[in-house]
């Protein structure tokens, strides 16, 4: 029914789509599968009008089929039921079914009671028992997944297109709307569905398409595959080009865990890294890496646990015990959260050290010439390149702005550093001199932990590389040790396989 | 386009000068008017710099015009119960500076948004005012070297304008030498690369509403000295005002941020034409219809910095 042929779509000087093929049946479901970054999301903009392609063409009925817009694409009757909630919280859910839609009116006003009654008759045609009357902020997340996909098929849906519906669900959750896709899907209604999750795959997919590096890595039916088949596809032929070195070996516990959980909701764990070591953190979105470098880093107020640097014990949670104690972080986000991108570049590397620069050592009053001096050294040695200290930090280009966020921490003191996403959207040429940072505090004693969601960074920078899945660390090897296939393997690790190997 | 961004509010000031001075050459552009207008704009000045603290953080303070009611109408209560002048004087400073760290605090702790906090806290203190007052206007009792403080000369410069450089040169140590005043400004840019970078969001806040409503405090008593008597709504028409001198002094100096030179411009721009239109004859309204273009003016000429970035 949908065709997808030789697709490909860039961003910059970067191929995000690269020929991808796929093809969908009206009445089945169709598992969209692939690494972080295989261009699962990329392919369903396209599809969804927010894209337009670069080359190649999708055929919908034998038909061309180009959606300049979401409007068309909706039109030709597809609908997209994204990962994270679109709904107004304080509306009910037939409320929220009908934002971004016209309103059923009677004499000029808006007619709630045709609202409603049409809302709950699409829910009564799905066989689903859902309270349409409170708002949906009362309702639970699959409850509210459920609205989302109510809405979505308010009209006749053709196709329907679910970006890891599931992540966020439990078990018992998922199952439920495992029920509705598959009762769509006995409609006659095709499904498109991303999931990081294996197991469902396999319990309720018909057909699959592998994505890998914006190409089409492998697609078939379900039943003539099985997990490490899918494996295979997702994780590609053995990439080993430069391996990162331990070079120097690792010294005492610097970083100890035990019992520590990011929120009650997380399972607790035990991890203890050494100085020097360089420790890269891998795990699909929502597998909990970041918010466990959150809360290492003590920016979590649910956090639980014991923790210690360097022998000294640290609260759950507080982030200026971590700075006196010689941790730094560096989020994933730098406009959002790292960086006051319209405040100098000064101000910017200042920040996190006010107060080493003063007038007098017992004054807060900052002396503008010290403070100067020491960023020019911070920027310097962070090999950052800029006109003038004044200029907004936004003048950079990315990858000095990545350097100058990390560099700012780096000092004498910094015994482990924290980093989440260190090159992302950055340059080639910054990324590894992002790297030669890392190795370069570690050689001198401190130890680096970061998350990445890029193999290749992981398999280049850490000397011992965590999975996480689902909250729990799935693998914890050393590099050399290590195989895509098995960081792949680890990272889409079942629920109940992960709970059953840690215990 | 840089150029405009970053010095407009000066050129506005000079631009306005020039246009009055050419209108009216025999009264406003006299030296003694020009002095005179330094005298009417500082009040306004002390309680805008107040507001630069809060503007630091992104967050507004709308009691202000209420805290400079109340110092008013409390110092006059405490002189009337025969309390000196210095007992008096700190007791109003720190009842203004408590209740900006009331409403500090909440912002910081509950995430109550600064506009729906401060205007409940304007509310109450305009109650406090009128219940301590009892609606009068009170005159009994202020003592005539207090009343000095807000009038007079000191070597031909009028007293109330040393105490609007010295609020300019005090807002300026601390949002530009001090490091609360930077960590105010980092909470402000971007709330959470402040915290994640170890900025306690709590106490900087706190802080920095404190200090906003010390600000009106001492304007309130300033004012109290140059009257010679307080009334329970006096200071609210500063609150407004206040903050458009801000927003007039944001463009000037450091390109965006509140700064302490820029709002005594920013005052100084609002003074000008409330003077000048006065001389010239024009109608009390017509006054407020031109503020509000100027404040409008000065946005776009903002917004014009900003996208040429």
């Amino acid at each position: 029914m949908l065709k997808v042929e030789g697709l490909s779509k860039r961003f910059g000087g970067v191929a995000a789509l690269d020929g991808v093929e796929l093809s969908v049946a009206a009445g089945r479901v169709h598992a969209l599968l692939g690494e972080n970054g295989a261009g699962k999301s990329t392919l369903l903009k396209c599809l969804s009008g927010v894209h337009r392609p670069d080359a190649g063409r999708c055929t919908f009925d034998g038909q061309d089929f180009a959606p300049a817009n979401p409007t068309e694409s909706e039109r030709a009757g597809l609908r997209f039921v994204h990962q994270e909630l679109n709904l107004v919280p304080s509306f009910t859910a037939y409320e929220n079914a009908f934002v971004g839609r016209r309103y059923p009116r009677r004499s000029g006003l808006v007619d709630w009671r045709a609202m409603r009654s049409r809302f709950a008759g699409v829910r009564d045609r799905h066989g689903l028992a859902i309270d349409i009357d409170v708002p949906v902020s009362r309702l639970s997340v699959a409850q509210c997944q459920i609205v989302e996909i109510l809405r979505a098929l308010m009209d006749e849906a053709r196709v329907l297109v679910l970006d890891e519906p599931t992540a966020s669900l439990s078990e018992k959750e998922a199952a439920a709307l495992h029920r509705i896709i598959r009762d769509l899907a006995a409609h006659g209604c095709a499904v498109i569905f991303v999931s990081h999750r294996l197991d469902e795959v396999f319990a309720i997919a018909d057909d699959y398409t592998v994505l890998r590096n914006g190409r089409t890595a492998g697609a078939g039916r379900i039943a003539d595959i099985d997990r490490p088949g899918i494996v295979a596809l997702m994780a590609g032929g053995e990439l080993r080009q430069q391996k990162a070195e331990q070079a120097v070996a690792p010294g005492k516990p610097l970083l100890a865990l035990s019992d520590f959980s990011p929120s009650p909701a997380r399972p607790p764990l035990d991890l203890t890294i050494r100085s020097g070591e360089i420790v890269g953190l891998y795990g699909v979105v929502g597998s909990g890496r970041s918010s466990l470098l959150r809360s290492v880093w003590g920016a979590n107020p649910l956090a639980r646990g014991n923790m210690s640097v360097d022998g000294r014990r640290l609260p759950p949670h507080g982030i200026s015990r971590r700075i006196e104690s010689g941790v730094a972080y560096v989020p994933e986000d730098r406009r959002t959260s790292g960086l006051v991108m319209h405040h100098s570049i000064l101000d910017n590397v200042l920040l996190p050290r006010l107060g080493r620069d003063r007038l007098a050592k017992r004054l807060p009053v900052v002396s503008w010439r010290a403070a100067s001096s020491g960023a020019r050294t911070t920027l310097a040695d962070s090999n950052v390149k800029y006109g003038r200290l004044d200029d907004r930090i936004s003048t950079l280009s990315g990858g000095n702005q990545q350097k100058a966020m990390i560099g700012r921490w780096l000092g004498p003191d910094v015994r482990l550093l924290l980093l989440d996403e260190p090159t992302r959207g950055v340059d080639v040429r910054s990324k590894a001199e992002i790297h030669g940072m890392c190795r370069k505090l570690a050689a001198n004693g401190a130890a680096v932990l970061f998350v990445t969601s890029d193999i290749e960074e992981l398999l280049m920078l850490a000397q011992r590389v965590l999975v996480m899945a689902h909250g729990r660390v799935t693998l914890d090897v050393a590099n050399r040790d290590l195989t895509r296939r098995g960081i792949v393997q680890a990272a889409f690790e079942t629920q109940a396989a992960a709970a059953g190997e840690t215990t | 386009m840089r150029l405009v961004s970053r010095f407009g509010t000066l050129m506005g000031l000079a631009v306005i000068v020039a246009v009055f001075s050419a209108l009216s050459p025999q009264g406003f552009a006299q030296p003694s008017n020009l002095i005179n207008i330094t005298q009417q704009m500082s009040l306004l000045a002390i309680v805008a710099l107040g507001a630069a603290f809060v503007m630091s953080l992104s967050e507004f303070d709308l009691s202000i015009g209420s805290v400079v009611s109340l110092a008013g109408i409390l110092s006059v209560s405490l002189f009337a119960q025969g309390w000196g002048i210095v007992p008096t004087a700190v007791a109003t400073l720190a009842a203004g500076f408590a209740v900006g760290c009331v409403s500090g605090f909440f912002v910081a702790t509950w995430r109550v948004p600064s506009f729906i906090m401060t205007l409940a806290v304007g509310t109450i203190i305009g109650g406090v005012t009128y219940w301590i007052s009892a609606g009068a206007t009170l005159f009994s009792g202020i003592p005539a070297a207090f009343r000095d403080l807000g009038r007079g000369y000191v070597a031909g410069v009028p007293v109330l304008t040393l105490w609007a450089v010295a609020g300019t040169l005090f807002v300026a140590l601390i949002l530009d030498w001090i490091e609360l005043g930077r960590r105010m400004l980092a909470v402000g840019g971007n709330r959470e690369a402040a915290r994640l970078t170890g900025v306690k969001i709590v106490p900087v806040t706190v802080w920095a509403f404190g200090l906003c409503t010390l600000m009106a405090a001492l304007a309130g008593l300033l004012l109290t000295a140059r009257l010679g008597s307080a009334h329970p709504t006096g200071g609210n028409g500063f609150l407004l005002q206040a903050y458009a001198a801000v927003y007039l002094g944001m463009t000037a100096f450091r390109d965006g941020q509140p700064n302490a030179a820029g709002t005594l411009l920013g005052a100084a721009i609002i003074a000008v034409v409330a003077n000048g239109l006065t001389i010239l004859g024009v109608p009390n309204y017509l006054q407020d219809i031109f503020t509000g273009l100027i404040i409008i003016a000065s946005v776009m000429v903002r917004n014009f910095g900003r996208t040429a970035d």
